[in-house]
């Protein structure tokens, strides 16, 4: 069987009935108790003792046993009232106690039977207590019910509020799914979670305490082929569960197979865009930590918030990718002008990244100094193409205009505030460390860090390419260029991280 | 790890005056183990404090006849010293005020609300397996004597 609902046990308390039982018992003079349908007393009004009915007729013990099996096995069958002659003058009284249709206990009572004093008049007083009872048992597992179901909402709501706090902070699927994965961990106490979601090359394991798992987690082909065995009976045709749970082998053979432990397994399918493209899943290898009903529940919710925080990455990064693409096809166009310069914003870009990775920038850092790599020379815009591609020596004044193009492009990129960060970047990437830069004159760590990384990139590039007024410089040449403004234009500690990526990266 | 491995439960009194969260964490806490005692405001609960002498107290803030802060400090005041107790406080939102007030306050966590059941019986756990093993550190026969029962 693939799909187990968990059925709460029916857990009743009957030592509340205790004072009922010994008022009956005092009013009636009858002995009467609560007793399983095996025979064993739950709670009496008199003595605890197990398996007789009547306390007054112990001289017989044996055969009141027979005969309270026999009565009890016939409640069982019929689910009625019965009624039976134990001993002379003695009857044995037994009223099935239910709860959800179900026979729970017995209330039970052996009483006298005097000539022209019939028991039914006991027997319908019995009956009539007997419904009280079951009604109060039944109500109770109803707000037990209840109870549970408002504490699985609780959770889920606490799970959802939470997800809500930290949704800002997911911008990419891998964080959308680390994020998810550690929620079912904590909140499902599992050994290990999985998530496998094929079609983006996801199939990742997660696990607090790797050394406690059954097998190495780093053994790919083994965490594939269990991702594959359990994403098949998800998809495949007729089937399609909403959930899988595995709380011992007999549940799944297969799947119990694939562990060679006993393992207890709950997973959810995947839904992206209305089909399924994945699976989440936790385990646990302690088989006595089994999953239930609400357990589902609450990974059903978490599946539901991986899908929607995926969707959403993809839909910023999508937006994302858009935007850059727009902007490099303006840089592409102002490049246009001279064609000396094309491609070269986004060399300066790839440079400035390749730097940036190395000095422990924040993903918000990184990003700001991306837009300011790539829009750097925006300003050329504003430079006439004359003086742009003139071959040979500028004129003083014609050099004046070109230096203009950093604060021109600071200018033309201030409206736009998602840019704040990456204004500075570009306004001051033609200063010098030395501070005889423009068009602040700033000096050593003044400048801001931006500028400083986009200037050795500009630089290198620069050199690298052929210009309208020299040819281009050989490797070796550039990098001795490099080292020789180190200090005097470029920072040095920026020039060092380069040039060590640029001799790691050497081709042999 | 539950409040009944030792036989003897740890008692653990709610103070909320909202009848759904009590029942949630009651029943929740039980099916632990531990044995749960329940109050509707914070004289109601000062007075089960007393009488019961419970080894957590989870309370709401803001409730009727006297608040979750008042019970505190009204708790602190008729302690048992041989008896540690930590409470927990639940709350829809930690503002400053109360926030200042609780760092000086000693014992003490706040969980936000809606709180999850499972999370206060993670702390309620923790907790309590914290002062056994301190216990275990002070008195260790006892900590045998547990073993062998």
């Amino acid at each position: 069987m693939l799909l187990i609902e968990q059925k709460r046990t029916i857990d009743i308390d009957f030592q509340r009935f205790e004072r009922l039982l010994h008022q009956i018992a005092l009013l009636a003079n009858v002995s009467v108790r609560i007793m399983s349908l095996k025979g064993k007393t739950l709670v009496s009004a008199n003595g605890t003792s197990d398996a007789l009915c009547c306390d007054k007729q112990a001289t017989e013990p044996e055969r009141c046993r027979a005969e309270s099996f026999n009565l009890f096995r016939y409640i069982e069958k019929s689910g009625k009232p019965a009624l039976k002659t134990c001993h002379e003058n003695l009857v044995m009284a037994g009223i099935p106690l239910k709860c959800n249709q179900e026979i729970v206990a017995v209330l039970c009572s052996c009483m006298k039977s005097e000539e022209g004093d019939p028991v039914s008049g006991m027997a319908e007083f019995l009956d009539e207590i007997a419904n009280r009872i079951s009604s109060e048992i039944q109500g109770q597992y109803e707000a037990d019910n209840i109870t549970q179901e408002l504490s699985d909402k609780y959770e889920e709501l606490n799970l959802i509020y939470d997800f809500g706090r930290n949704l800002g902070k997911i911008v990419t699927n891998e964080e959308a799914i680390q994020f998810i994965a550690r929620q079912s961990q904590e909140t499902l106490g599992s050994d290990m979670v999985m998530v496998s979601i094929p079609g983006m090359n996801i199939n990742e394991v997660y696990c607090d305490h790797p050394e406690r798992l059954p097998f190495d987690i780093k053994d790919t082909p083994l965490t594939s082929k269990i991702g594959e065995v359990i994403l098949e009976k998800f998809i495949s045709p007729g089937m399609q569960p909403s959930h899988i749970i595995v709380n011992d082998a007999c549940d799944d053979m297969q799947l119990s197979h694939l562990f060679d432990v006993p393992v207890a397994m709950l997973a959810i399918p995947f839904k992206l865009k209305g089909s399924v493209n994945g699976f989440l899943s936790v385990i646990n290898f302690d088989s006595k930590k089994g999953f239930e009903t609400g357990d589902m529940r609450l990974l059903t919710s978490l599946a539901e918030q991986m899908s929607m925080a995926i969707t959403n990455a993809e839909l910023y990064q999508n937006l994302r990718d858009f935007l850059l693409s727009v902007i490099k096809t303006l840089v592409f166009s102002i490049e246009a002008k001279d064609s000396y310069t094309k491609g070269h914003s986004e060399r300066v870009s790839a440079l400035t990244m390749t730097i940036a990775g190395t000095m422990g920038l924040s993903p918000e850092e990184k990003d700001a100094l991306q837009w300011a790599a790539i829009l750097h020379d925006i300003g050329k815009i504003g430079v006439s193409e004359a003086v742009l591609t003139k071959p040979g020596k500028l004129t003083d004044e014609e050099f004046l205009h070109i230096k203009e193009h950093p604060e021109k492009g600071y200018r033309i990129l201030m409206p736009i505030i998602q840019l704040k960060d990456s204004l500075d970047g570009i306004r001051h990437h033609h200063e010098r460390f030395d501070g005889a830069g423009y068009p602040s004159g700033l000096k050593g760590k003044d400048i801001p860090l931006y500028s400083r990384i986009i200037a050795v990139a500009d630089t290198y590039d620069a050199m690298t390419s052929k210009r309208s007024y020299r040819n281009k410089l050989s490797y070796e040449d550039s990098i001795a260029e490099i080292v020789r403004v180190k200090g005097k234009q470029l920072d040095p500690d920026v020039v060092d991280i380069f040039i060590k990526i640029l001799e790691d990266n050497r081709p042999a | 790890m539950n409040g009944s491995d030792t036989g003897n439960a740890q008692k653990v009194l709610i103070v909320d005056d909202e009848p759904y969260v009590l029942r949630v964490l009651k029943m929740k806490l039980e099916n632990s183990g531990y044995e749960v005692i329940t109050a509707v405001n914070g004289k109601d609960g000062l007075k089960k404090f007393i009488g019961s002498r419970p080894s957590v107290v989870i309370t709401d803030v803001r409730m009727p006849l006297m608040d979750g802060q008042e019970m505190y400090q009204m708790m602190q005041e008729h302690k048992d010293e041989n008896k540690p107790f930590l409470v927990i406080m639940m709350t829809s939102t930690i503002d400053r005020a109360l926030h200042l007030w609780a760092e000086k306050m000693e014992n003490i966590c706040f969980v936000e609300k809606p709180v999850s059941p499972r999370n206060v019986l993670n702390l309620v756990s923790q907790y309590i397996s914290k002062l056994r093993n301190s216990n275990a550190v002070a008195c260790p026969d006892a900590l045998v004597f547990e073993e062998k029962v």
